[in-house]
């Protein structure tokens, strides 16, 4: 897995493509508002802006090329947190193991060189795929958000809380030293 | 046997046979993890136990959990089926 910085050149109708698609953009918060090349641009833009926030283009191993991105925002270095989001859009390499694999690189980073010592994240109830691997990698699911996202006229959804401290990454089983 | 446990049981097999890996025995103790069941996997199962049972019980949880054994899915299910039907 290579996280790879993703910038102005990688808005590409691919990348548009998958944040207007229904499938892949189910559990994102863009799904309400049709994606265009502008609005894309903005939101790309807006991690090499003065708040320090990250995007990257998530790359399977053996492969240069981007099959969703991932980011990492909300960081506050006095306190020491972060939040983590990711967006596999290329639905064939769903459930091959993608998140897991940019999640250990941004756990590694937050707790490693960044020095941070909380690294969080949400997600919808009915999200499995990233629940399961949440889980799998260690996440406390600290609580569930009522009614965060609106996916209808009058429908809302809830969302799960998932946060990691930095002693709980190093202590893991697929911790630091680990063989992968 | 419950309707739970008959269509747990059914949708862990069709999913393994599907992963053509050798998987052994389902019963009530068997551990998840030893069956090598991947996100993608997880995310099918539950929509086919949703189809089959009309709940998403790992939808309801104040605490997203994940069960241990065959046995911790099928209880899982087993408490959306004393709970009321919904409207």
């Amino acid at each position: 897995m290579t996280l790879m910085p993703f910038t102005e050149e990688h808005v590409t109708d691919r990348y548009i493509g998958w944040l207007n698609s229904p499938e892949v953009n189910r559990f994102l918060a863009v799904r309400n508002v049709q994606q265009t090349r502008e609005t894309a641009l903005e939101y790309v833009r807006a991690f090499y802006g003065d708040t320090e926030k990250y995007i990257w283009g998530m790359a399977p191993p053996g492969s240069g090329e981007f099959v969703g991105t991932a980011t990492l925002h909300q960081i506050d270095r006095y306190h020491g947190f972060a939040a983590t989001g990711l967006m596999i859009g290329e639905k064939q390499f769903w459930g091959k193991g993608i998140a897991e694999g940019a999640l250990q690189l941004i756990g590694d980073l937050t707790f490693g060189s960044m020095g941070l010592r909380r690294l969080f994240s949400g997600s919808h109830v009915k999200n499995h795929g990233i629940n399961f691997t949440l889980k799998k990698l260690g996440f406390v699911c600290e609580g569930r958000l009522r009614q965060v996202y609106k996916v209808g006229p009058e429908a809302y959804t809830d969302t799960y809380c998932w946060g990691i401290l930095a002693e709980e990454w190093r202590a893991r089983p697929g911790g630091p030293g680990r063989s992968e | 046997m419950t309707k739970a446990n008959e269509v747990v049981v059914k949708v862990l097999r069709e999913i393994l046979e599907e992963k053509r890996s050798p998987f052994g025995d389902l019963s009530e103790n068997r551990i998840l993890r030893e069956l090598g069941l991947d996100s993608l996997d997880w995310i099918i199962i539950v929509v086919k136990l949703e189809e089959a049972m009309g709940v998403d019980p790992f939808a309801e949880q104040k605490e997203y959990r994940i069960p241990v054994t065959v046995g911790d899915l099928i209880g899982f299910y087993e408490q959306g089926e004393k709970k009321p039907a919904r409207p």
